[in-house]
């Protein structure tokens, strides 16, 4: 028997008095009487019980010394030990991710089943065990049995899993034994999940040793917007190794062989500066990202990346030439990138002067802001001149341009007479003229908003106006003799786009034919278009027990609290199944919805307000495992993985048993202190 | 005052104290003696002797016989009554009850012409009341036990009662009035009446607390007449005990007395003293 306080013995000494106590004679009360002759008859008879009433006193001193004495035990918190060995057992095996890790060649997960094994050939025949696994799940693999040939398959159909420890579910399981009754719960585990030490209820068994590893904490992937044609990918690496390493990063696209780029990486140790580099969009959505390392976890080396898949530019053309139908079928060849549509257009396509009706956000002017061009270069000291050529030219608009530009407007219906023409206004104004020749465009190296886009296999153009660059333009596209085909640029608040070529069959017949067309135009429209401006959608996200709560807020152009909006909101997971979700008007310009988000994935929710042509994305990807998490060297991941006995002991399972016993004594005292009680009543 | 309520003095004047024998007195009075005399009763007839009064022979016979005989009648004498009242400390508790019961037999006796006495008992015998007679005497002999103290340390029978013997040289009736609660025995003391042709009656009164211990736990007891003290501790079983010792030191009493064909009336202080006179010694034969 031990005793948890044994300061309490110091009460013994409270002993001494009480004897004394005891043995002092209590004055009683005085009381006169005219028998106590009778009282000496009485007594004088009770004289002869002399020995038992000595007795009663001293049984009584003894009862009150035992009630005390008991009391002062139960005070001292005994307990008394006792070898247990016959206690039935729940081994709990640690199939989490970080299993996986090797150690001398071994994988913890068959170290863990190794020492479970162990455990279970050391059992006798009385002793019933429950195997069970947890990784992100609890899973019980065998129920109790002694039977020891049913748990040794039990250990085997083990493996370890990818996913993170479950150590609420563990707690659980071991704050809720009542269901295996007095059972000791040992979890064979590398103990690399943060608390795995400060279960209750759980004995810790570790396996495996201290190893140096790399991993990749932080991985994303997603588009550019700046650079059409490019996504950004994001990762960082977190080393424990001591030294700095060169590893290869390897970059792959759509499936793990497809490598798309190895970029030679220096690992400090720690938590090394997280890196964002610029990759071309690929075919498929579909990006690894791999750390060439032997290292003590290898799921860590590893990353999965979904691009988000871009939404098609949605197109309303507007006119009747005949060009439009060629533009329609360009556009849809472009893919997914360019959409004609004849609602909620994201920009409209006006030929000639837009209609002002319409909610058109860029106007599109294909023969280009000749009014505005002819000024500017008026302003420049440039003169304008234009040629009407043809029956059906606009002969008025290039009146008025040459008007503009302070040049001659000529007019003819023969092409024959253009070089006389042209030599006449050589004369005349000496430069600044259409030159119709066939050119391939060149593309300056910087060019960003066609980046994606070969060029080399574009086809000719027939000819453009030439110009001279602004100060400040972005040029992206040249002619063969250096003048500008397309240029970009700032007016007044916008941002202009100038193609000084056509995209009509005067001068791009071939470029109609060719396949990138949509996509060239598209990137020019991207490019100039105005973001999406969400300013007046404000979102909130709150999470809730198990779903995720969004408040959307929205105001229209006027700063009012907007109402009766029409909404498209859908769920898009990993797989990119889609799932529409419900918006609720709540109040004035109050919306909200409510959506369960998918367990261990990534996924995005895109609300699309119809209304005012508004979107935002809400992307929520996978967060990275805490058990993965290196994040320094000393970190309390990296110090738990460590310390642990790679043998079982034989004596594990004669453990003491240590049981408190002071209710026994408390039970003892009242009893004695009853028994006294009862002695001196009698 | 001892006797304040007239109803109950009228009832009192109606009784008697009764003699269960026949004892000589000393004055002419309505009581029956042994003795004969000038009475009105005829008793017997008794030869002529010199000396005899002339007046009493019955000359019939003497004509009819030639033989004087005298006539003798029944003489009626007064009846010496002596109230005994234990004035021990003992009788503390029920000295009131004592003196009220002793001045009720008294005032019958006056009333009946008897020479009544009062003593007192206790380590000695102390006279309270000098042998008196007649309704004179009322007032003195109530003032007499009203002054009456308790004293002595000790309640000792037998010496009061040799006491007695020898102040008391004719017999008479003797009501002993005491708790009877007597260490050392009242045996010879009734013995030493009994020989001296007393007519002995006793009047047991009784505190209920000493019939019945209702106290419990360590008691130091201390003697009213000793001082003599005793610690105990008392259980229920010692209570009961108790109460047996009383009941078998009462029945003893009792036997003693029926032993010696001795009068006796136990009572306790509970009950009403005029209760006691009217019906209890009426019932126990000391009064009619």
């Amino acid at each position: 028997m031990i005793f948890a306080n044994p300061m309490a013995f110091w009460a013994l000494l409270f002993l001494i008095p009480l004897i004394l106590l005891y043995f002092l004679k209590v004055r009683p009360a005085k009381k006169v009487t005219t028998t106590l002759f009778l009282w000496d008859q009485i007594f004088e008879e009770k004289k002869q019980n002399g020995f038992l009433k000595n007795f009663r006193e001293l049984l009584s001193l003894l009862l009150l010394l035992m009630s005390f004495l008991a009391a002062i035990l139960a005070l001292a918190e005994p307990s008394f030990s006792r070898n247990e060995n016959k206690q039935n057992l729940v081994l709990i095996i640690d199939s989490s991710a970080s299993m996986n890790a090797v150690d001398d060649g071994t994988k913890r997960i068959e170290l863990a089943k190794n020492n479970a094994q162990k455990i279970v050939n050391n059992l006798n025949s009385t002793q019933q065990v429950i195997i069970a696994s947890i990784n992100s799940d609890l899973a019980i693999v065998t129920n109790a049995t002694s039977n020891k040939r049913e748990l040794t398959k039990g250990i085997e159909s083990v493996v370890a899993s990818q996913f993170p420890l479950n150590l609420p579910a563990l707690q659980a399981l071991a704050t809720n034994s009542s269901g295996i009754n007095n059972s000791r719960i040992i979890f064979i585990s590398d103990g690399s999940a943060a608390g795995v030490e400060k279960l209750q209820e759980v004995e810790l068994f570790k396996v495996g040793e201290e190893l140096e590893n790399i991993g990749l904490t932080s991985c994303d992937i997603s588009r550019s917007l700046t650079s059409l044609g490019t996504c950004n990918l994001f990762y960082q690496l977190t080393s424990t190794f001591p030294n700095e390493l060169e590893v290869d990063l390897i970059i792959a696209n759509g499936s793990q062989d497809n490598i798309v780029k190895v970029i030679p990486t220096q690992v400090k140790s720690g938590v090394n500066e997280p890196v964002i580099f610029n990759v071309p969009v690929m075919d498929s959505d579909k990006w690894f990202i791999s750390v060439d390392k032997k290292d003590a976890l290898e799921v860590d080396n590893f990353a999965y990346l979904l691009l988000p898949k871009q939404q098609p530019f949605r197109l309303k053309l507007f006119g009747s030439d005949a060009f439009l139908g060629f533009c329609v079928e360009a556009f849809e060849r472009s893919g997914n990138l360019m959409q004609a549509v004849t609602e909620n257009p994201e920009v409209n396509f006006c030929i000639g002067s837009p209609d002002k009706s319409t909610t058109a956000k860029v106007i599109w002017a294909p023969r280009g802001d000749f009014e505005g061009i002819s000024s500017e270069l008026a302003a420049n000291g440039v003169t304008v001149s234009t040629v009407s050529l043809g029956s059906g030219a606009a002969v008025d608009l290039m009146a008025r341009i040459a008007e503009i530009g302070n040049g001659r407007a000529y007019v003819t219906s023969n092409a024959e007479e253009m070089p006389r023409i042209f030599t006449k206004e050589t004369i005349e104004a000496s430069k600044s003229a259409i030159k119709e020749e066939p050119f391939v465009p060149v593309v300056i190296s910087s060019a960003s908003t066609i980046s994606g886009i070969n060029m080399q296999d574009a086809p000719y153009l027939l000819g453009y106006v030439m110009t001279k660059p602004r100060l400040g333009a972005d040029m992206q596209l040249l002619t063969e003799s250096g003048d500008p085909l397309l240029a970009f640029g700032a007016y007044g608040l916008g941002r202009t786009a100038a193609f000084t070529s056509d995209i009509t069959e005067q001068w791009s017949s071939e470029w109609l034919e060719w396949s990138e067309y949509g996509t060239f135009w598209a990137h020019i429209t991207r490019s100039i278009t105005r973001n999406s401006n969400n300013t007046n959608l404000v979102v909130e996200t709150k999470n809730m027990a198990e779903t995720k709560l969004v408040n959307l807020t929205c105001y229209d152009i006027a700063g009012e609290l907007e109402n009766d909006i029409k909404w498209d909101t859908m769920l898009i997971d990993e797989s990119g199944q889609t799932k529409k979700l419900a918006v609720q008007q709540n109040g004035l310009g109050r919306y909200s919805l409510r959506y369960t988000p998918p367990v261990n994935q990534s996924y995005a929710v895109r609300i699309n307000d119809l209304t005012n042509n508004r979107i935002q994305t809400l992307f929520n990807v996978r967060r990275y495992s805490e058990e993965y998490v290196l994040s320094a060297t000393a970190d309390p991941l990296v110090a738990t993985i460590n310390k642990w006995q790679p043998e079982l002991k034989q004596n594990e399972m004669n453990r003491q048993i240590y049981k408190n016993i002071w209710q026994i004594f408390v039970l003892l005292a009242l009893i004695f202190t009853l028994v006294g009680i009862f002695f001196r009543r009698i | 005052m001892l006797l304040t309520d007239p109803e109950f003095i009228r009832r009192l004047e109606l009784m008697a104290i009764l003699a269960r024998k026949v004892l000589n007195g000393e004055l002419k009075a309505d009581r029956k003696s042994n003795k004969k005399g000038c009475g009105t009763i005829f008793a017997d007839y008794q030869e002529y002797n010199i000396g005899d009064d002339l007046r009493n022979i019955d000359w019939n016979i003497a004509a009819r016989l030639e033989q004087f005989v005298v006539k003798m009648f029944e003489l009626e004498e007064d009846l010496a009554i002596n109230i005994i009242v234990d004035l021990s400390p003992s009788m503390k508790s029920k000295e009131n009850f004592v003196k009220q019961l002793a001045a009720s037999l008294a005032y019958i006796s006056l009333i009946n012409m008897d020479r009544l006495t009062i003593y007192g008992i206790s380590e000695c015998l102390h006279t309270i009341l000098k042998t008196s007679h007649g309704k004179g005497k009322i007032f003195p002999m109530l003032n007499s036990l009203q002054d009456a103290e308790l004293y002595g340390h000790k309640t000792d029978f037998e010496t009061s009662m040799k006491e007695l013997q020898l102040q008391r040289k004719r017999p008479g009736v003797c009501v002993i009035i005491s708790d009877f609660l007597v260490a050392d025995g009242y045996q010879s003391s009734l013995d030493l009446l009994q020989w001296s042709r007393n007519d002995v009656f006793c009047i047991q009164v009784l505190d209920p607390s000493e019939t019945i211990c209702s106290i419990r736990g360590d008691i130091n007891f201390e003697c009213t007449e000793t001082g003599r003290q005793k610690k105990v501790t008392i259980t229920p079983e010692i209570a009961q005990k108790y109460a047996e010792c009383v009941q078998i030191w009462n029945d003893n009493l009792k036997k003693e007395c029926a032993r010696r064909n001795i009068g006796l009336i136990q009572t306790t202080t509970e009950q009403a003293f005029e209760d006691v006179v009217q019906n209890i010694l009426r019932r126990g034969g000391l009064v009619s």
